[in-house]
Protein backbone atom coordinates (compact mmCIF):
# COMPACT_ATOMS: atom_id res chain seq x y z
CA UNK A 1 0.00 0.00 0.00
CA UNK A 2 1.67 3.83 -0.83
CA UNK A 3 1.64 5.86 1.59
CA UNK A 4 0.63 9.69 -0.31
CA UNK A 5 2.75 12.50 0.29
CA UNK A 6 1.75 14.92 -3.27
CA UNK A 7 -1.85 13.45 -3.24
CA UNK A 8 -4.91 12.60 -1.01
CA UNK A 9 -6.29 9.48 -2.43
CA UNK A 10 -9.28 8.40 -0.94
CA UNK A 11 -12.89 6.82 -1.64
CA UNK A 12 -16.38 9.23 -1.38
CA UNK A 13 -18.53 6.13 -1.88
CA UNK A 14 -18.55 4.26 -5.37
CA UNK A 15 -16.24 7.53 -6.50
CA UNK A 16 -12.63 7.19 -5.92
CA UNK A 17 -10.58 10.38 -5.60
CA UNK A 18 -7.18 11.49 -6.32
CA UNK A 19 -6.60 15.22 -5.36
CA UNK A 20 -3.42 16.83 -6.66
CA UNK A 21 -2.11 18.50 -2.66
CA UNK A 22 0.96 20.34 -3.38
CA UNK A 23 -0.10 23.38 -3.50
CA UNK A 24 3.17 25.55 -2.27
CA UNK A 25 4.33 24.31 -5.51
CA UNK A 26 1.14 25.10 -7.64
CA UNK A 27 0.87 21.23 -7.68
CA UNK A 28 4.21 21.04 -10.46
CA UNK A 29 4.94 17.01 -10.30
CA UNK A 30 8.22 15.96 -8.30
CA UNK A 31 9.70 12.55 -8.84
CA UNK A 32 7.61 11.49 -5.80
CA UNK A 33 4.47 12.95 -7.36
CA UNK A 34 5.21 10.94 -10.62
CA UNK A 35 5.04 8.11 -8.56
CA UNK A 36 2.32 8.13 -6.54
CA UNK A 37 0.10 9.09 -10.11
CA UNK A 38 0.72 5.87 -11.01
CA UNK A 39 0.21 4.03 -7.76
CA UNK A 40 -3.01 5.95 -7.19
CA UNK A 41 -4.67 5.24 -10.60
CA UNK A 42 -3.76 1.63 -10.11
CA UNK A 43 -5.28 1.40 -6.58
CA UNK A 44 -8.39 3.21 -7.60
CA UNK A 45 -8.69 0.72 -10.55
CA UNK A 46 -8.31 -2.14 -9.03
CA UNK A 47 -10.74 -1.26 -5.34
CA UNK A 48 -13.66 -3.24 -6.32
CA UNK A 49 -15.57 -0.55 -4.02
CA UNK A 50 -14.86 2.07 -7.01
CA UNK A 51 -16.89 2.34 -10.12
CA UNK A 52 -15.74 5.66 -11.00
CA UNK A 53 -12.47 8.30 -10.51
CA UNK A 54 -11.92 11.90 -9.99
CA UNK A 55 -9.50 13.89 -10.37
CA UNK A 56 -8.82 17.68 -8.98
CA UNK A 57 -6.56 19.63 -7.05
CA UNK A 58 -6.56 21.74 -4.12
CA UNK A 59 -4.70 25.32 -4.30
CA UNK A 60 -5.04 28.31 -7.02
CA UNK A 61 -3.48 25.80 -9.69
CA UNK A 62 -4.67 22.57 -10.75
CA UNK A 63 -1.01 21.21 -12.28
CA UNK A 64 1.77 22.75 -14.17
CA UNK A 65 3.93 20.05 -15.16
CA UNK A 66 7.08 19.07 -14.00
CA UNK A 67 8.87 20.92 -11.20
CA UNK A 68 11.86 21.91 -13.07
CA UNK A 69 13.71 22.72 -9.59
CA UNK A 70 13.43 19.03 -8.56
CA UNK A 71 14.40 17.45 -11.90
CA UNK A 72 17.52 19.48 -11.35
CA UNK A 73 18.75 18.31 -7.87
CA UNK A 74 17.39 14.94 -7.43
CA UNK A 75 18.09 11.95 -9.69
CA UNK A 76 14.20 12.47 -10.82
CA UNK A 77 15.94 13.67 -14.33
CA UNK A 78 17.33 9.98 -15.40
CA UNK A 79 13.85 8.81 -14.65
CA UNK A 80 12.20 11.11 -16.99
CA UNK A 81 14.18 10.98 -19.24
CA UNK A 82 14.04 6.84 -19.69
CA UNK A 83 10.46 7.24 -19.28
CA UNK A 84 9.83 9.57 -22.02
CA UNK A 85 12.09 7.69 -24.41
CA UNK A 86 10.28 4.70 -23.75
CA UNK A 87 6.87 6.71 -23.50
CA UNK A 88 5.89 4.61 -19.91
CA UNK A 89 4.84 8.32 -18.52
CA UNK A 90 2.83 6.43 -15.91
CA UNK A 91 1.39 10.34 -14.95
CA UNK A 92 -2.87 10.00 -16.51
CA UNK A 93 -5.40 6.97 -16.29
CA UNK A 94 -4.84 6.56 -20.16
CA UNK A 95 -1.17 6.29 -19.73
CA UNK A 96 -1.53 3.39 -16.73
CA UNK A 97 -4.56 1.46 -18.50
CA UNK A 98 -7.22 2.55 -15.90
CA UNK A 99 -10.74 0.42 -17.79
CA UNK A 100 -13.34 2.87 -15.38
CA UNK A 101 -14.33 6.28 -16.10
CA UNK A 102 -12.34 8.84 -15.19
CA UNK A 103 -13.73 12.57 -14.83
CA UNK A 104 -11.01 15.29 -14.55
CA UNK A 105 -12.08 18.91 -12.68
CA UNK A 106 -9.40 21.79 -13.48
CA UNK A 107 -9.53 24.62 -11.35
CA UNK A 108 -7.11 27.46 -11.78
CA UNK A 109 -4.04 27.49 -13.39
CA UNK A 110 -3.56 24.47 -15.73
CA UNK A 111 0.07 24.70 -17.84
CA UNK A 112 1.68 22.75 -19.87
CA UNK A 113 2.12 18.88 -18.35
CA UNK A 114 -1.28 19.91 -16.50
CA UNK A 115 -2.75 19.93 -20.25
CA UNK A 116 -2.29 15.89 -19.64
CA UNK A 117 -4.95 15.11 -17.76
CA UNK A 118 -6.97 17.22 -20.33
CA UNK A 119 -5.94 15.35 -23.12
CA UNK A 120 -6.61 11.72 -21.25
CA UNK A 121 -9.34 12.54 -19.39
CA UNK A 122 -12.78 10.24 -20.08
CA UNK A 123 -14.75 13.31 -19.05
CA UNK A 124 -13.17 17.25 -17.86
CA UNK A 125 -15.30 20.00 -16.38
CA UNK A 126 -13.62 23.24 -15.04
CA UNK A 127 -14.06 25.88 -12.55
CA UNK A 128 -14.59 29.20 -14.09
CA UNK A 129 -11.85 30.24 -12.99
CA UNK A 130 -9.81 27.66 -15.42
CA UNK A 131 -6.62 28.59 -17.65
CA UNK A 132 -4.99 26.90 -20.32
CA UNK A 133 -1.77 27.64 -20.99
CA UNK A 134 1.15 25.25 -22.91
CA UNK A 135 4.24 27.64 -22.38
CA UNK A 136 6.57 24.73 -23.83
CA UNK A 137 7.98 26.72 -26.39
CA UNK A 138 8.19 30.04 -24.57
CA UNK A 139 11.38 28.30 -22.18
CA UNK A 140 13.10 25.92 -25.03
CA UNK A 141 11.00 23.04 -24.90
CA UNK A 142 9.25 21.02 -27.13
CA UNK A 143 5.45 20.68 -26.86
CA UNK A 144 4.54 17.27 -27.62
CA UNK A 145 2.71 14.49 -26.05
CA UNK A 146 0.01 16.43 -24.20
CA UNK A 147 -0.33 18.29 -27.79
CA UNK A 148 -0.96 15.07 -29.90
CA UNK A 149 -3.98 14.09 -27.04
CA UNK A 150 -5.58 17.28 -27.36
CA UNK A 151 -4.79 17.96 -31.23
CA UNK A 152 -6.90 14.40 -31.64
CA UNK A 153 -9.85 15.73 -29.79
CA UNK A 154 -10.39 19.74 -30.46
CA UNK A 155 -9.80 22.22 -32.74
CA UNK A 156 -7.18 21.29 -34.53
CA UNK A 157 -6.10 25.04 -35.01
CA UNK A 158 -6.71 26.03 -31.35
CA UNK A 159 -4.45 23.27 -29.83
CA UNK A 160 -1.33 24.28 -32.67
CA UNK A 161 -2.40 27.82 -31.27
CA UNK A 162 -2.01 26.94 -27.90
CA UNK A 163 1.64 25.33 -28.35
CA UNK A 164 2.93 27.81 -30.44
CA UNK A 165 2.00 30.90 -28.96
CA UNK A 166 3.17 29.97 -25.46
CA UNK A 167 3.27 31.49 -22.63
CA UNK A 168 1.90 34.66 -24.29
CA UNK A 169 -1.86 34.06 -24.02
CA UNK A 170 -4.14 31.87 -21.96
CA UNK A 171 -7.46 30.25 -22.77
CA UNK A 172 -10.61 30.97 -20.55
CA UNK A 173 -12.50 28.64 -19.27
CA UNK A 174 -15.15 29.41 -21.27
CA UNK A 175 -13.54 29.44 -24.56
CA UNK A 176 -12.19 25.94 -23.19
CA UNK A 177 -15.96 24.88 -23.46
CA UNK A 178 -16.71 26.22 -26.75
CA UNK A 179 -13.85 24.75 -27.85
CA UNK A 180 -15.03 21.06 -26.08
CA UNK A 181 -11.44 21.09 -24.40
CA UNK A 182 -13.88 20.98 -21.44
CA UNK A 183 -17.97 19.52 -21.61
CA UNK A 184 -18.77 21.58 -18.41
CA UNK A 185 -17.70 24.90 -16.75
CA UNK A 186 -18.72 25.50 -12.78
CA UNK A 187 -19.20 28.63 -11.54
CA UNK A 188 -18.94 29.38 -8.52
CA UNK A 189 -15.62 27.82 -8.69
CA UNK A 190 -15.41 26.77 -5.07
CA UNK A 191 -18.79 24.35 -6.76
CA UNK A 192 -16.62 22.36 -8.77
CA UNK A 193 -15.81 19.09 -6.51
CA UNK A 194 -18.97 18.46 -5.37
CA UNK A 195 -20.29 18.83 -9.21
CA UNK A 196 -17.54 16.40 -10.01
CA UNK A 197 -18.73 14.08 -7.06
CA UNK A 198 -22.36 13.88 -8.31
CA UNK A 199 -21.39 13.93 -11.95
CA UNK A 200 -19.12 10.78 -11.12
CA UNK A 201 -21.86 8.93 -9.38
CA UNK A 202 -24.52 9.87 -12.26
CA UNK A 203 -21.54 7.68 -14.45
CA UNK A 204 -21.76 5.53 -11.48
CA UNK A 205 -25.60 4.73 -12.03
CA UNK A 206 -24.91 3.16 -15.48
CA UNK A 207 -24.22 -0.61 -16.08
CA UNK A 208 -20.78 -0.74 -15.22
CA UNK A 209 -19.54 -3.00 -17.83
CA UNK A 210 -21.56 -1.59 -20.45
CA UNK A 211 -19.69 1.96 -19.34
CA UNK A 212 -16.24 0.39 -19.72
CA UNK A 213 -16.80 -1.42 -23.07
CA UNK A 214 -18.08 2.01 -23.97
CA UNK A 215 -14.82 3.60 -22.41
CA UNK A 216 -12.79 0.97 -24.33
CA UNK A 217 -14.21 1.10 -27.64
CA UNK A 218 -13.79 5.20 -27.60
CA UNK A 219 -10.36 4.68 -26.56
CA UNK A 220 -9.62 2.15 -28.69
CA UNK A 221 -11.45 4.22 -31.67
CA UNK A 222 -8.17 6.91 -31.06
CA UNK A 223 -5.72 4.10 -32.19
CA UNK A 224 -6.64 5.12 -36.01
CA UNK A 225 -5.51 7.51 -38.07
CA UNK A 226 -8.09 10.93 -37.35
CA UNK B 1 -19.31 22.95 -46.97
CA UNK B 2 -18.32 20.32 -49.49
CA UNK B 3 -20.72 18.97 -50.75
CA UNK B 4 -23.39 22.54 -50.46
CA UNK B 5 -20.67 24.58 -53.10
CA UNK B 6 -21.07 28.44 -54.09
CA UNK B 7 -24.90 27.89 -52.69
CA UNK B 8 -23.89 28.45 -48.77
CA UNK B 9 -21.04 30.59 -47.18
CA UNK B 10 -19.74 29.81 -43.35
CA UNK B 11 -19.17 33.57 -41.98
CA UNK B 12 -16.30 34.20 -39.57
CA UNK B 13 -18.25 34.30 -36.53
CA UNK B 14 -19.72 30.70 -37.27
CA UNK B 15 -16.05 29.37 -38.30
CA UNK B 16 -15.01 30.50 -34.78
CA UNK B 17 -17.30 28.71 -33.57
CA UNK B 18 -16.68 25.80 -35.42
CA UNK B 19 -12.66 26.07 -34.35
CA UNK B 20 -11.65 26.36 -38.01
CA UNK B 21 -10.02 29.70 -36.77
CA UNK B 22 -9.36 31.46 -33.09
CA UNK B 23 -10.08 34.81 -33.79
CA UNK B 24 -12.23 37.17 -35.68
CA UNK B 25 -11.24 41.08 -35.84
CA UNK B 26 -12.43 44.10 -37.71
CA UNK B 27 -11.32 43.86 -41.42
CA UNK B 28 -9.82 46.86 -40.94
CA UNK B 29 -7.53 45.59 -37.93
CA UNK B 30 -6.56 41.99 -39.65
CA UNK B 31 -3.05 43.02 -40.46
CA UNK B 32 -1.90 44.68 -37.51
CA UNK B 33 -3.49 41.65 -35.46
CA UNK B 34 -1.72 38.93 -37.46
CA UNK B 35 1.67 41.11 -36.91
CA UNK B 36 1.04 40.92 -33.44
CA UNK B 37 0.18 37.28 -32.94
CA UNK B 38 3.22 36.49 -35.11
CA UNK B 39 5.27 39.07 -33.10
CA UNK B 40 4.48 36.96 -30.10
CA UNK B 41 5.20 33.64 -31.85
CA UNK B 42 8.53 34.55 -33.21
CA UNK B 43 9.50 35.16 -29.28
CA UNK B 44 9.58 31.61 -28.56
CA UNK B 45 12.39 29.34 -29.28
CA UNK B 46 12.27 28.36 -33.37
CA UNK B 47 13.79 24.85 -32.75
CA UNK B 48 11.31 23.94 -29.99
CA UNK B 49 8.69 25.34 -31.96
CA UNK B 50 9.68 23.21 -35.27
CA UNK B 51 9.71 20.11 -33.52
CA UNK B 52 6.60 20.75 -31.46
CA UNK B 53 4.69 21.39 -34.86
CA UNK B 54 5.97 18.58 -36.82
CA UNK B 55 4.91 16.29 -33.37
CA UNK B 56 1.35 18.23 -33.50
CA UNK B 57 0.92 17.83 -37.56
CA UNK B 58 1.99 13.89 -36.84
CA UNK B 59 -1.32 13.45 -34.34
CA UNK B 60 -3.41 13.06 -38.10
CA UNK B 61 -1.27 10.79 -39.91
CA UNK B 62 -1.50 7.87 -36.89
CA UNK B 63 -3.09 6.66 -34.23
CA UNK B 64 -2.93 7.98 -30.70
CA UNK B 65 -0.36 6.03 -29.28
CA UNK B 66 1.40 6.20 -32.62
CA UNK B 67 1.38 9.57 -32.27
CA UNK B 68 2.04 10.12 -29.16
CA UNK B 69 5.59 7.71 -29.16
CA UNK B 70 6.40 10.10 -32.62
CA UNK B 71 6.21 12.82 -30.52
CA UNK B 72 8.30 11.86 -27.71
CA UNK B 73 11.05 11.40 -30.16
CA UNK B 74 10.25 14.58 -31.30
CA UNK B 75 10.88 15.95 -27.59
CA UNK B 76 13.76 13.71 -27.28
CA UNK B 77 15.45 15.04 -30.06
CA UNK B 78 15.29 18.76 -28.34
CA UNK B 79 17.68 17.20 -25.57
CA UNK B 80 21.16 18.82 -24.86
CA UNK B 81 20.14 21.39 -27.16
CA UNK B 82 21.17 24.92 -25.79
CA UNK B 83 17.65 26.49 -25.84
CA UNK B 84 16.41 23.73 -23.00
CA UNK B 85 19.15 25.26 -20.68
CA UNK B 86 18.19 28.86 -22.21
CA UNK B 87 14.63 29.21 -21.77
CA UNK B 88 14.21 27.93 -17.92
CA UNK B 89 17.53 30.54 -17.10
CA UNK B 90 15.75 33.63 -18.76
CA UNK B 91 12.69 32.51 -17.15
CA UNK B 92 14.47 32.59 -14.06
CA UNK B 93 16.47 35.83 -14.32
CA UNK B 94 13.83 37.65 -15.93
CA UNK B 95 14.66 38.22 -19.07
CA UNK B 96 13.95 37.90 -22.65
CA UNK B 97 15.55 34.63 -23.99
CA UNK B 98 18.60 34.44 -26.74
CA UNK B 99 17.57 31.80 -28.75
CA UNK B 100 20.11 29.57 -30.59
CA UNK B 101 19.27 30.42 -34.72
CA UNK B 102 17.64 27.21 -36.42
CA UNK B 103 20.29 24.86 -37.95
Amino acid sequence: VTTYERLIVERRGVVGWIVNDRPERLNAYDDRMRHEFRAAYLQHDADPEVEVLVHAANGRAFQVGVDVADLAVTDGTARFEREMADFDLGLTGWHVGVTKPVVVAINGMCAGGGLHWVADGDIVIAASDAVFVDPHVSVGQVSAIEAVGLARRAPFEAVMRMCLVGSHERIDARRARQLGLVSEVVDPPGELHARAQALAELVASNDPHVVREAKRRLWDRQEAPA
Amino acid sequence: MALVGRHERISATRALELGMLSQVVEPDALRDTAQDLAEKIALNSPTAMAHTKRAIWGALEQGLTDACKAGASELVAMWGHPDQVEGPRAFAEKREPDWTPRA
